[in-house]
């Protein structure tokens, strides 16, 4: 039995424990404490260790989904989780202050990780909050030198994190077979 | 008693529809037609809307031209054939079967057309001649190639696990047309749609409008309200898919009128808010008219062989995604190649490129590069088997 692995990243309330649980076979395990800090004004429990769900697929293999804790100064725990992942699912959250930035510092984080496998960035919030919007992401995104997927999601669509996750795997496997 | 002169068989049926057909040919066609076993028959009778009636019909009908009547709710535009509209009534399943015996009569060289819904056929001089159709690829290599693929009878696409549509659905969007020739001289033709003829050219025109205005402009002469809103980033759309989908499937006889709405801003918002149920993203309605547009086909205004690349992965979460249109995106983001070579590299059936190219092109995502396409530097690699566990793993329920 194979295990193939999938990290999920991104700001506090962006929807990766939401993502997460979308596909996940069974419900999630999750580390959530009360959010003490600034989170609490955004949601009262967030991650603190990570989100694990899990996948069964039809060949008797598994895949893994594993969800990065969004606050900075875990940052720590990210090298850790990445190792052996197929790839990223980047889910940046468009109500916050600067998503840019948010864009910019976890492409920058994972770097090394996106350049030996792939990226997909989902766009959350977007019905709440419509700017910056899809086209201004495409732009910053080409500004950064990344020509990656970007969707605009609801996490706790299964089909919009499903597109995301096909998207990552096409992008990383066939899509540049020159 | 006259004896039957033609027999015929019943293809791609449930067991309902077939008791029905084979009441009313015994009952009011008995005198022309002999139910009989499909590699027995002269002529079929086929529902053209189920997955089996369109293979039946491509192995029995397609390859040596026997007549058939196509039952369907849309036009599928075959050759020798006639096509009857569902729901069928036994009128014009009789109207029908007058015109198949007729078409059967003919040679296939000089075979008559006849729909019954079909406009006046113009005059001809010389004896009516079967309408163009598409030649199957005629490259041995290519036809061995795409037979091991399933090439032409590819429509539960288990490659596509975000495909939500039924298999009717997927005809609607993307036609049901078997792959042409390239090297045909008509087709380009034959491949095409006119883009001027249909919803989406006034369409277009009217978001265009909206954004450059930034005022609110409607379409006039719909069965139904249709705004978009000021920048052209939504349209309200308060008509059911249905009408929308029987309003694409034919040439417009009368174009709507594109009519700048002199409204206020505040008093468009409150007029039509954003969170109306009916209110809907432009690129959605945009792709999703062009595929009903299409069905299968290239606007005019693109050539089957013009190198194209996709500007950047479209928003599938929030349009509709056809057969094998996440696995395109992936080649066409990255590479120029035209809609003909992406089929031929990643063995899939033409339609399904040339809808996407179709919707693509719609929304603006699509461009010309205008660089001779290099096609033998690209190739097409299938995903390796663990991630295509995966994929189908995530597949719908």
């Amino acid at each position: 039995m194979s295990k193939y692995k999938i990290i999920f990243a991104g700001p506090v309330g962006a929807g990766k424990t939401t993502a997460i649980a979308a596909i996940s076979d069974r419900p999630p395990v999750s580390t959530n404490e009360t959010a003490s800090d600034m989170t609490g004004r955004r949601k009262a429990q967030t991650t603190v260790a990570m989100d694990y769900g899990i996948k069964y697929l039809d060949n008797g293999d598994v895949l893994h989904l594993y969800g990065t804790p969004g606050q900075q100064r875990f940052d720590f725990m990210w090298d850790i989780l990445v190792e052996n992942g197929l790839g990223l699912m980047l889910l940046i959250d468009n109500r916050r202050d600067n998503p840019f930035g948010d864009l910019a510092f976890y492409l920058k984080a994972f770097r090394e990780f996106i350049d030996r496998t792939g990226v997909v960035v989902g766009i959350s919030g977007m019905d709440v909050k419509s700017r910056p919007s899809l086209a201004q992401y495409r732009d910053e995104l080409k500004r950064l030198g990344m020509a990656v997927p970007v969707f605009e999601v609801d996490a706790r669509r299964q089909r919009d994190v499903s597109i995301m996750l096909e998207a990552l795997l096409y992008s990383i496997s066939a899509g540049a077979g020159a | 008693m006259k004896k039957p002169l033609m027999k015929a068989a019943l293809l791609g049926m449930n067991s309902k529809n077939r008791s029905t057909f084979t009441y009313f040919v015994r009952k009011h066609a008995s005198q022309y037609l002999l139910l009989a076993e499909p590699h027995e028959a002269d002529v079929c009778i086929v529902d053209f809307d189920t997955e089996g009636g369109i293979k039946q019909w491509y192995d029995l009908c397609f390859s040596c031209q026997r007549p058939a009547i196509l039952l369907s709710e849309i036009d599928p535009q075959k050759d020798c054939a006639i096509w009857v509209k569902k729901p069928v009534s036994s009128q014009v399943m009789e109207k029908a079967v007058s015109q198949l015996l007729k078409l059967a009569s003919q040679p296939p060289s000089t075979a008559v057309v006849a729909e019954p819904e079909a406009a006046p056929a113009p005059q001809h001089e010389t004896p009516l001649v079967a309408r163009p159709q598409l030649q199957l690829v005629t490259d041995e290599k290519s036809k061995t190639a795409r037979k091991k693929a399933g090439y032409q009878q590819d429509f539960s696409d288990s490659g596509s696990p975000n495909l939500s549509l039924s298999r009717k659905e997927v005809i609607e969007c993307c036609g049901s047309q078997i792959d042409g020739d390239p090297g045909n001289d008509r087709f380009r033709e034959l491949a095409s749609f006119d883009e001027r003829k249909t919803l989406l050219r006034p369409l277009k025109k009217a978001v265009q409008l909206a954004r450059e205005k930034s005022c609110a402009v409607e379409l006039v002469g719909l069965p139904a309200q249709l705004v978009v809103m000021p920048g052209g980033e939504n349209i309200l759309l308060d008509m059911d898919n249905r009408h929308i989908r029987h309003i694409c499937a034919m040439p417009m006889q009368a174009m709507p009128v594109i009519k700048p709405l002199s409204i206020s801003l505040m008093e468009c918002e409150k007029r039509y808010p954003l969170h109306h149920r009916h209110m809907q993203q432009s690129e959605t309605v945009i792709w999703q008219i062009a595929l009903w547009v299409s069905r299968g086909r290239l606007p005019q205004s693109l050539a089957p062989d013009q190198p194209v690349q996709l500007d950047y992965w479209p928003n599938f979460t929030r349009l509709t995604v056809t057969p094998h249109a996440l696995a395109i995106a992936s080649l066409w983001v990255n590479h120029s190649l035209s809609a003909v070579e992406v089929a031929e590299k990643m063995q899939v059936p033409q339609r399904y490129v040339f809808a996407l190219a179709s919707a693509a092109c719609s929304t603006g995502l699509l461009k010309q590069t205008g660089q001779t396409p290099a096609s033998s530097d690209v190739s097409w690699k299938k995903p390796q088997a663990f991630f295509s566990t995966i994929l189908r793993s995530l597949k719908i329920a």
